[in-house]
Order: C-alpha cells, then sequence, then structure tokens
C-alpha cells in the first residue's frame, strides 16, 4: 500500500494508556499499531468501556464506539474487537487483518497457561521484565492445567531464570535454571545454570586458575570461551564505548564534561530500569 | 424556502471609489441587493467621499454635510482619501497631523452607521468591500482599514470591481450571460472597458474579464480645438462608435452594462441604438456594490456554482494529493482554483507507508494537463514503516508561486516529534 495515509481522525487531548506498554496513545493509528505489533499482549482486558468512551470522545468514532460496545457487553472475542478496530481506518491490507485475527483465535484456542505465557514472553521481550516475572510466577502457583503438557512449566521456570539473569539476580536464576533443567533435562538449561554458577564463582571471588583448566570440565570451558567472546563483542558497542569516553574525560582531567557524561548516562541506565520494571 | 435563520442574515456590498461610495445589503427575503440611500425613502445612494474637518476644533463631518461646512468656510475638506493613504501615510490640516489610514477609517466608519437602519451588526455575516484596482499597496489600505473598523478577517473580503462585475453578471438570468457580456464605465471621466468571456467547455467553467482603457473621449474633452459643443458631441459619438465595433469584433454578447451618467449625454444617443441592436443593454450606476453583496451572500454560503473567476490575484491551479482514506485512493484537495492567492490555504495530516516523499498534484485549470510535484523528505527519522505522521500545509506567496511545508509530528509516544521542517517553493 505505498503511499500517504490519510489521517481523518483528530489527535486525541487526553490520551489512552496502555498498561501493558506503559504508553500514552493519541490516535486511531497508534491504537492500530499498537495491535498489530503486540499481538501477544492483547488479553481481555483491551475489551472495556473505557477504551470505547476514548474512542467516541476523544477520536470522535462514534459509529466505531458503539460497534465495540456491542461487543464487550455480549461476549464478543479479542479477534472480533482488534478486526473491527483495524477495519475503521483499514490500517492495513485484508489478508493481514485476517492474518491477525485467525492469530487471535489461535491464541483464544491455547490453554490459559499457554496464553499466559506467551503473554509474559512478548512482555519480557518488549523489556518489561517484572510484569514477566509476575505473569510467570502467578501461574506456577496456580494447580497445572491437565492438558497442558509439563514442558511448559519447565520452559517457565528457563524463563524465570532468565529475567533474573538480565536483573543481574545469579542466585536466583541459577536455581530457576535447575528446576528447569530438572523437569526439562536438556542442554540450553544446563548449560544456562553453569553459566550462572560460573558468575557466581566470579563474584565469590574464586580464579579459576590454569590448573582448574585440565580438570576437564567442558562446559566450563565453553563458558569462559564464550565470555571472551562476548567482551570482544562488547568493545565494539555504543555503550561500552560511551565508558570508555568517559574514562578518557575523567584521565583529561575534564571535569565538568566528565560529570555532565556521569550524568547523562545515569540517567539513560534508570529510564531502561524504570521501564524494565514499570 | 429559507429557514427564519437564514431570513435574518445580512451581505454588505461596498463600493469604495475616491469620487462616490455606496453601499448596498442583501436579505434573503429580498432576493435582490438594495442599495441604501442617505436620504431615508429617497434616492441618494452616492455618497461623496470626502470628510471635512471643523476650523479649530475636533468635529468631522462626511459625504454631502462635509461639501456644505467646507463651502461655507467653516471647515476644511479632505477629498480623495485613498489615493491619499497610497500618496501619504501623514497629512496635516487645520495644524494638526493626521495619519490618513485614520481619516479613511473614519470616514468608512461614519457612512457604515447608515447599516442602522436596515439590522443589527450581528446579524452581517459579511462585508465585501470593492475598489477599481486592487494592487498591493491598496491591499495594504485595505488590510490595515479592517483593523481599524474593527471588523474580523473572516468577514471581510476585499475584490476589485472586474470581480464585482463578474458576480453581478452571473447572478442574473441566464439570457443575461449567454454569450460575452461587455462593461463599459465611465465614472471617472476616461472610458474603460471589461469585456467577460466564458469557456464553456471546462468544467468548471472559467471566466475572465479583459480591462482596456480608452483616453480618446477624455482627449477630446480636453483637446485644444475650438470645436462648438455639437461638433464636440458628433465627435464624441463617432469615436465610441469605432470603440464599440474594436471592442465588439468578432464576438457575441448578450448584454451590455453602461456605468456612469455620461452614457445619458446626447452624445451617446447614437451609440446606444448601435448597442441595443439583438442585446440587452442596462444603464446605472450600483452595479459594483450590488455585485459585493452577491460575492459576500456566495463566499459566505459556499454555493457551488459552476463558474470560476481567474483574475489577477487569483490562483489558476487546483492543489490536492492522492491519498489511501480508510483503504480507498482518493484525490484530497488542498486548494481549489479561483481563490484569492493571498487567502489560499489548505492543510491535512497524513503518515508515510513505504516512502519516503510527498507528492502534489497541479491541475492548472485552464488546461487538461496535470503537474506532479515530488519533494524528498531528507533526513526523515528511521522509524518503522506507518509510524511517521506529517503535517503538509501549502499556501502561496504569489499567485503563482507555491509554498509547501512538511512537518515531521512522530508517533505518539512511539516516536516523538524530531521537529523537523521541510519547506518548499515551487514556482508554477
Amino acid at each position: 500500500m505505498e503511499g500517504l495515509i490519510y489521517c481523518s481522525q483528530t489527535l486525541a487531548k487526553n490520551p489512552y494508556y496502555i498498561q501493558n506498554i506503559s504508553m500514552n496513545i493519541y490516535s486511531i493509528e497508534e491504537l492500530c499499531y499498537y495491535l498489530c505489533n503486540n499481538l501477544y499482549l492483547i488479553d481481555q482486558n483491551i475489551k472495556s468501556e473505557m477504551l470505547c468512551q476514548w474512542i467516541e470522545n476523544e477520536i470522535g468514532m462514534k459509529k466505531l464506539a458503539a460497534k465495540l460496545r456491542q461487543l464487550v457487553f455480549g461476549y464478543g472475542t479479542d479477534s472480533m474487537f482488534v478486526g473491527y478496530i483495524l477495519r475503521s481506518i483499514q490500517y492495513c491490507e485484508e489478508e493481514k487483518i485476517k492474518e491477525i485475527e485467525e492469530i487471535l483465535e489461535q491464541l483464544n484456542n491455547k490453554s490459559e497457561h499457554e496464553k499466559r505465557k506467551i503473554r509474559a514472553d512478548r512482555l519480557f521481550q518488549n523489556g518489561k521484565y517484572i510484569k514477566a516475572l509476575i505473569e510467570y510466577r502467578k501461574i506456577l502457583d496456580e494447580p497445572k492445567e491437565r492438558n497442558t503438557p509439563k514442558e511448559l512449566y519447565g520452559k517457565i521456570y528457563h524463563n524465570i531464570g532468565t529475567v533474573y539473569g538480565k536483573m543481574f539476580l545469579y542466585q536466583e536464576a541459577m536455581e530457576s535454571f535447575k528446576k528447569a533443567n530438572e523437569v526439562l533435562n536438556d542442554e540450553e538449561s544446563n548449560y544456562a545454570m553453569n553459566w550462572c554458577l560460573y558468575y557466581l564463582e566470579m563474584q565469590g571471588n574464586t580464579v579459576i586458575e590454569e590448573e582448574d583448566e585440565s580438570k576437564n570440565d567442558k562446559i566450563k570451558q565453553l563458558i569462559r570461551q564464550k565470555r571472551q567472546e562476548l567482551m570482544m563483542e562488547l568493545r565494539s558497542t555504543q555503550e561500552y564505548l560511551q565508558l570508555e569516553n568517559l574514562k578518557s574525560l575523567k584521565t583529561q582531567g575534564r571535569v565538568n564534561q566528565y560529570q555532565e557524561a556521569v550524568i547523562n548516562i545515569l540517567e539513560q541506565w534508570k529510564n531502561e530500569y524504570r521501564k524494565n520494571t514499570d | 424556502m429559507h429557514s427564519s435563520r437564514e431570513e435574518n442574515q445580512l451581505y454588505i456590498g461596498y463600493d469604495l471609489n475616491d469620487s462616490y461610495v455606496q453601499i448596498s445589503y442583501l436579505d434573503l427575503r429580498i432576493k435582490e441587493p438594495k442599495s441604501l440611500s442617505t436620504v431615508i425613502g429617497g434616492e441618494q445612494l452616492l455618497i461623496p467621499s470626502v470628510l471635512c474637518k471643523r476650523k479649530g476644533i475636533g468635529q468631522w463631518y462626511h459625504g454631502e454635510e462635509a461639501k456644505r461646512v467646507a463651502k461655507s468656510g467653516e471647515g476644511i475638506l479632505v477629498e480623495r482619501l485613498v489615493d491619499l493613504c497610497r500618496q501619504t501615510k501623514t497629512i496635516e490640516i487645520d495644524g494638526e497631523t493626521f495619519e490618513t489610514i485614520k481619516l479613511l477609517s473614519l470616514f468608512v466608519k461614519k457612512t457604515l452607521k447608515l447599516l442602522n437602519t436596515v439590522g443589527k451588526i450581528s446579524q452581517i455575516q459579511k462585508f465585501v468591500f470593492t475598489v477599481e484596482e486592487l494592487d498591493d499597496k491598496t491591499f495594504q489600505i485595505m488590510e490595515e482599514l479592517q483593523e481599524n473598523i474593527q471588523i474580523s478577517k473572516e468577514c471581510f473580503h476585499i475584490q476589485d470591481y472586474k470581480e464585482s462585475f463578474y458576480y453581478y453578471t452571473y447572478s442574473q438570468s441566464t439570457q443575461i450571460w449567454n454569450n460575452d457580456v461587455e462593461l463599459f464605465d465611465m465614472q471617472d471621466k476616461k472610458l474603460v472597458s471589461y469585456s467577460m468571456r466564458r469557456n464553456n467547455r471546462t468544467i468548471p467553467q472559467v471566466v475572465t474579464v479583459e480591462e482596456n482603457v480608452f483616453g480618446e473621449l477624455t482627449a477630446l474633452d480636453l483637446g485644444e480645438e475650438s470645436l462648438s459643443e455639437e461638433e464636440i458631441n458628433e465627435k464624441k459619438g463617432k469615436i465610441f462608435e469605432r470603440i464599440i465595433n474594436t471592442v465588439f469584433q468578432k464576438r457575441v454578447i448578450s448584454s451590455v452594462y453602461l456605468i456612469g451618467d455620461q452614457f445619458e449625454q446626447p452624445w451617446a444617443q447614437n451609440s446606444l441604438r448601435l448597442l441595443c441592436k439583438g442585446r440587452r443593454v442596462f444603464q446605472g450606476q450600483n452595479l459594483y456594490t450590488k455585485g459585493a453583496c452577491y460575492a459576500a451572500y456566495f463566499l459566505t454560503q459556499k454555493v457551488s456554482w459552476n463558474k470560476v473567476y481567474l483574475g489577477k490575484n487569483k490562483v489558476r491551479s487546483n492543489i490536492g494529493m492522492m491519498v489511501n482514506n480508510k483503504g480507498n485512493w482518493e484525490y484530497l484537495s488542498l486548494i481549489s482554483a479561483g481563490i484569492d492567492w493571498y487567502e489560499a490555504f489548505g492543510s491535512c495530516f497524513i503518515i508515510l507507508d513505504e516512502i519516503s516523499e510527498v507528492e502534489i498534484q497541479i491541475h492548472p485549470i485552464q488546461s487538461t494537463e496535470k503537474d506532479t510535484k515530488i519533494f524528498e523528505l531528507d533526513g526523515l527519522p528511521k522509524r518503522p514503516n506507518k509510524t511517521t505522521r506529517l503535517k503538509i500545509e501549502v499556501s502561496f506567496k504569489e499567485w503563482n508561486v507555491l509554498s509547501v511545508i512538511i512537518k515531521d509530528m512522530g508517533f505518539g509516544d512511539f516516536y516523538p516529534s524530531s521537529n523537523r521542517v521541510w519547506s518548499f517553493t515551487e514556482t508554477l
């Protein structure tokens, strides 16, 4: 559909807040964009009277709001709800809308725990670590579903381990990977568990001396190798160069610039942290 | 036929001439514009464009009263107020300095009090002022006048006599304008002709007015030849006939308008007989003020009629874009031909889909060809597809110079605006 898309509706004065992505939206196009790009985050909360009111009062699309209300109170599916919104401005081609509706229908056919795991996975992929963790924990706290393969729960443990790893909580990460390995008995969880072990040993200031290498611990060797590779990759990243620059400002005695750069980097990290733990 | 709300609405036409002004109003109950008389129940339609300051005190008169006071020696006459504004910013009268635009504004304000006999200010939907010639200087003067007499920009419009002639004519019945229409004006002593032509093969039909000035008749009056009045009249008559034949050559003319009481003189009588052959001929003095009235109505009501007038200041092309609106490709009109370039403005919001440029279509109204201009957006921030909203504003800097301004609006909280603005100018 190459070309210019006409925006026939006004921008909202008061935005609609989408909790899943912690963002305000101001237009019907932004709503459609959110829906198309966050399919696995869509849950029954999308079908709300508040969204219908916002569409009616802030965007001025009265007919659409009326139709969506029927679905909210008539217990229409998520797929129908999303389909109506996308078709109201024909945000994408009809084939794409049908594809989205199918995915949502399929999700609808999955077990509750499967759906919620997918949602949690998307939250994690969008950097929402705390939200993802909460979601995973909730699933594990509930009795296992009879028709859901136990591997699902093993994967959930594994993913919890990954989330903890992202938050530098290696002890908790290691324990999760261990549980995952008990269920799944696979190389990936085993590897991840050992990785955490390695980091914990490093934090405990235990140096892996040369004679330790001769112990023939295949996995630890792999980890050390991988770590070296990653360190080399890291040195060419923007973030590393930023820190190198900081070091050089300090060495050169450029106090003001150094302090300003420190403040900027800290602010960046804080914002990222806030986003991840929102 | 009209709702009671529409019946109360008034439209005002104001002929601002340096000899006389005339005001007329259109009330939809009456259907035709009516000229205002300075004498209630009378036919004093012409108000002399003069002010008079009483000597020694700050009292001002206008129109006939100003002439009387000045004649009595008790006041100082100030004439040709628009021309005065063109010549100078200030003038000294009775030992005091006055801004010329303030004098013109005072005069106009005083004349507008006549409207109290017709209705309330709140009923007036639009004022259209019409002047003989609308060049840059006159335009500036009129803009200042608009501010001084406190009429809002939306309610104020200016046009020249040719445009008022256009609105007047096409508000009449079809027989009047079926073919070309001609106007002869001798108000200001020189003879001016307006030849109005309509191209009925275009949609909308394009109307143009060609102006010609004939100095021969005036030269005869000022001639040094010692001719009797009878001889002068005969010569004038012959010159006028020659002018008519030149102007009418190879044209089919439905109607002729004669403006100014000069045509009532004996010298013009033979020519009138010539004009009347197979045509309708009208004589009068208030065509422009009534034309301005009709314009006020059509501009406010946005009544669509299938004609467009292409005068000096008019935009001659339709400006628009092809856009995708809810899955359908449509032509979005931004500026329509026929409006004054200084009032031409159009804007819209669009989202880029797999492209990084904006294409604008320019359709000259007198041609079937279409011109497409592509405006590249260099430095466009890299974002996923369909996440760049742009505001597009088009306007004109001159009658043939298009200005396109494109602003990056970002995409809400997803992608904040870069505040980047692209400006383009295109001479058509």
